[in-house]
Order: C-alpha cells, then sequence, then structure tokens
C-alpha cells in the first residue's frame, strides 16, 4: 500500500519530478481517501486539516448563497489538488466540496506538511513553488471568471 | 473546394453593394438573448455557397446592417442559418424579424477557417459564447468530411448553463465517439452537473497531439487571448493556431476603411487570421 502511494505521489502533477528522497517524508503524512458519488469532503467553516491529491473522479467547490443555494465555481478533476486552506492560518476550509462522482484521492495531513517545510526549507521552497503555480493558474481563471467575458459589454 | 480556396483568398460576390432579399422561414430562440434564423432567397434562387468562418451582413430594414457570421451547414443548403444576439440596435431589430419577415443579404464576405490545410491534422475547437457560430460550420464540415481530419476536440464555454448556445446540437455531437466534447460554464446552481470553470481550463484535458494539431478559436477577445496562451502551453506553436476578429463593419468589402487594424481589413482580410497575423492586433491596445 505504501508502495502504491509512493507512486502516485510522484506520478501526480503537483510531485512530478521531484525524486522519492525528497519526498520521502511527505509519503508518511499520505493516506488513500475515497469518497463516494455526492459525500461531502469538507464544508466551509470547517478545520481545514487535509490537503488532497486528486487521482480519479471529479469534485465540486460551492459556495452557498442564501437566495440561491449553492453556487458551483469550480469543477476539479483527476491530477489537481484540493484546498490550500491547510496551509495558512486559521486553518478553516472558505468553500464546500463535495464529490460529483466517485473520487480516489490521496490526502496528507496539513499540520506535518507544514512542519516538513519548517524543518527544511530547500523542500519548503520547492513544495511553496509548486503550489503557488497552482494557486497562480486558479487566480488567473478566477479573474476571468470574474471579467464576465461572455457578457454584453465585454 | 473551388469556393473554399476562393473564400480564403477572400472571394468577393459580383455585385458586392446590392443586397439580395431573404425571407425568414423559421427562427428558434437559441437563448435568452440569442436567436437562429433560417433564411430562404425571396426570389427562389438558389443559395451562394458559402466557407466555414465566412459572414453576410444583414440588413435590417429601416434599422441597419450588420455582420453576421453564417452558421449553418456548407452542405445542407435548404436555407442560410444566422445566430444573432441581441445586444444593440441592429441585433435587436434582426432578432425581432419573425416568419415572413424580410431581410437584406450581401456575402458570404472573408476568409475562411481553411479546411483544406487541416486535413490529416488533430483539430482543437475552442470557443465561448456566440462564439460557436461561426464555428459550427467547421464543425459540420470535420463531420461531413470525418476521415480527412484526425482526433478532433470541442472545448465550449458558456456564462451559465442557460446560455449554452445549441445545447441539444452539443449533445448530438458528444454522442460522436470520435468527437471529443467538452463544455464548462463560469459558474452555476446544482442543477447543472457538467464542468464549471473557464474554457481555457478545458484545454490541458484534451487527447490531441499537439505537434500535428491545428486550433481554431472564436469568441470574446479576452477569450481568445487567454485561450490563445493555454494553447501555446499546451504545445502549439502560434502558425497552427487560426482566430476569428470581429470588429465594427460597414461596407464589408474593403472600401469604407471601418474595420481596419493596421494595414488590414478585417472584412476582406479576415475575419478567420492565422494568429501568426493576428497577435499583433490583440497586442495592441484600442486598435
Ligand atoms: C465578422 C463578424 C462576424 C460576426 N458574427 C456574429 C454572429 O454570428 N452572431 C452575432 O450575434 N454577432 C456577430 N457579430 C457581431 C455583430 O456584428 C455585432 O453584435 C453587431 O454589429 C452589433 O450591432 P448592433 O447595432 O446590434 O449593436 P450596437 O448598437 O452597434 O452595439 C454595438 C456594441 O456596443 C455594445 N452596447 C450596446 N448597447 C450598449 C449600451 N447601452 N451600453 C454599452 N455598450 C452597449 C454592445 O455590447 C455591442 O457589442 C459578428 C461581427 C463580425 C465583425
Ligand atoms: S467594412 Fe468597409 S473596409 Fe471593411
Amino acid at each position: 500500500m505504501a508502495d502504491q502511494i509512493t507512486q502516485q505521489l510522484l506520478e501526480h502533477p503537483i510531485f512530478k519530478g521531484m525524486s522519492f528522497s525528497a519526498i520521502s517524508d511527505i509519503i508518511r503524512c499520505a493516506s488513500e481517501k475515497t469518497f463516494s458519488r455526492s459525500e461531502t469532503i469538507f464544508l466551509e467553516g470547517e478545520n481545514a486539516q487535509h490537503c488532497y491529491l486528486i487521482l480519479r473522479g471529479s469534485v465540486d467547490l460551492s459556495i452557498h448563497t442564501h437566495n440561491r443555494g449553492p453556487i458551483t465555481i469550480q469543477s476539479l478533476h483527476g491530477g489537481d489538488v484540493l484546498g490550500w486552506s491547510w496551509l495558512f492560518s486559521p486553518f478553516i476550509w472558505h468553500f464546500d466540496a463535495i464529490a460529483k462522482e466517485k473520487t480516489n484521492t490521496i490526502r496528507l495531513d496539513g499540520q506535518s506538511i507544514r512542519k516538513i517545510c519548517q524543518e527544511d526549507s530547500k523542500i519548503g521552497y520547492e513544495l511553496m513553488k509548486r503550489f503557488s503555480r497552482v494557486m497562480q493558474e486558479r487566480l488567473m481563471a478566477t479573474r476571468l471568471q470574474l471579467v464576465d467575458m461572455y457578457g454584453k459589454y465585454s | 473546394m473551388e469556393n473554399i480556396l476562393k473564400s480564403e483568398m477572400g472571394f468577393q460576390p459580383t455585385q458586392p453593394m446590392l443586397p439580395t432579399l431573404f425571407t425568414v422561414d423559421s427562427k428558434i430562440q437559441e437563448t435568452h438573448d440569442t436567436w437562429s434564423l433560417f433564411l430562404n432567397n425571396s426570389n427562389g434562387n438558389s443559395l451562394q455557397e458559402f466557407s466555414p468562418g465566412q459572414f453576410n451582413m444583414l440588413y435590417a430594414y429601416g434599422v441597419g446592417e450588420v455582420p453576421i457570421s453564417i452558421s449553418g451547414n456548407c452542405q445542407n443548403q435548404n436555407s442560410l442559418v444566422h445566430t444573432i444576439r441581441n445586444v444593440g440596435m441592429v441585433s435587436n431589430a434582426l432578432c425581432g424579424l419573425n416568419q415572413g419577415d424580410q431581410v437584406g443579404v450581401r456575402g458570404p464576405f472573408g476568409t475562411s477557417w481553411p479546411m483544406e490545410k487541416f486535413k490529416g491534422k488533430d483539430v482543437i475547437i475552442v470557443s465561448g459564447g456566440i462564439g460557436l457560430a461561426p464555428l459550427r460550420p467547421a464543425v459540420y464540415h470535420i463531420l461531413n468530411n470525418r476521415d480527412d481530419y484526425n482526433h478532433v476536440a470541442l472545448a465550449y464555454g458558456a456564462r451559465a448553463p442557460e446560455e449554452i448556445l445549441y445545447p441539444k446540437q452539443i449533445m448530438e455531437w458528444r454522442s460522436h465517439l470520435d468527437l471529443q466534447v467538452r463544455v464548462t460554464v463560469d459558474s452555476s446552481d446544482q442543477k447543472w452537473h457538467g464542468q464549471v470553470g473557464v474554457v481555457t481550463t478545458l484545454i490541458p484535458r484534451l487527447n490531441i497531439d499537439p505537434d500535428n494539431a491545428v486550433a481554431l478559436v472564436c469568441g470574446p477577445e479576452v477569450m481568445i487571448r487567454f485561450g490563445v496562451r493555454e494553447l501555446i502551453k499546451y504545445g502549439l506553436d502560434t502558425d497552427q493556431i487560426w482566430v476569428s476578429m470581429e470588429r465594427n463593419m460597414k461596407c464589408g468589402i474593403g472600401l469604407c476603411g471601418h474595420c481596419q487594424l493596421g494595414p488590414d481589413f478585417i472584412c476582406k482580410d479576415g475575419a478567420v487570421y492565422n494568429y501568426v497575423k493576428a497577435e499583433r492586433f490583440f497586442k495592441t491596445k484600442e486598435l
């Protein structure tokens, strides 16, 4: 099982290209977690303890609105990373995450990962670069959503 | 074939300033602000041939004339199809036409998607909003000549599920096992079970060989710019990408200068451009 997780971690885009020795500490914080269709992965306001690397399946991130109910703001798939809030204080989820279908993930323990980064600045910097890159891509997509590019006056 | 070559060179009809009278045969409401008009030549003459990506100047009598892409099938010439979004005075008048009403048509004008050149290639079609209208003839062309093309993928984005253009047709295209059809919306409530996110997020998931691919991109200019960036990230070179440019037009035949962008007249030298040529238009603000 541990070997399988190692393999999956090494193949996931977020760790791709990193050596086994570089991620050996991370492997110890990782476990497999599968969600069934419509299962809640986390809810807004809950403690953000984990980071999820999606292997297969898909997840909708949504925000609850008073008048329109839950509004889906993004769909994530195999190869994507789900969740940043475990990285930043106060470690609270800002959105709801629901599995849209059976979804296999690798769950990383947020606190342990933060500790690894704190103690080993080399790996910490590498990880931050990789996570920031994904965050930058998401931010760009969000900005495009904000532009309302299909609006009448765009 | 002859028609395709002519139009790729900016073919013009013989009496380009004289509108031909067409009658609205039928009309479909596509979304809350978009209608498709099915037009027949009022004097019973057969329809002018066109190539995917070309446009006509549609004249709403007493209101004005605007460029609108032909959104029908080049091989099904029963009627001339245009899909129009109501954004202003003329498009509002066109969307308000009913069966039996008349409209003036000049065209077809402009360059087309060079489908002949794309033979043997993987084809990526990236479109957003009303941008699917000028690309629909290209999809028809590929389906009519499926053996000429390799892997084919359509990535389409809309603002919300109810603003997806041609939903029934997209569902039909999805049933083709040799066509990758991906649709996303910018945001949605829980009734939508499809993908949510901007159209550019669909590109990395396509199953296409970037080395042997061409891409056709049409939609709002912001979407084109970011779509092209994502295609380049995916591995395409700029010369593998074609875009359709939208600019206000008057004559449609390179006489009045209304559509001029630098040395180019979009109506005549475009609206379909290879990105190598179009890039400078996107880089120059307020052109
Ligand atoms: C080659 C080509 C192909 C095209 N193909 C299609 C097509 O297939 N389908 C289609 O629907 N369109 C198409 N267009 C776009 C279409 O030509 C324009 O939408 C049309 O010319 C608008 O004319 P109008 O008189 O209706 O709007 P106008 O009144 O001229 O308004 C023009 C623009 O101003 C904006 N506007 C309007 N009212 C306001 C307001 N109150 N405040 C701020 N902004 C406003 C609108 O967003 C609109 O984009 C194409 C354009 C080109 C160049
Ligand atoms: S519209 Fe007159 S030159 Fe292009």
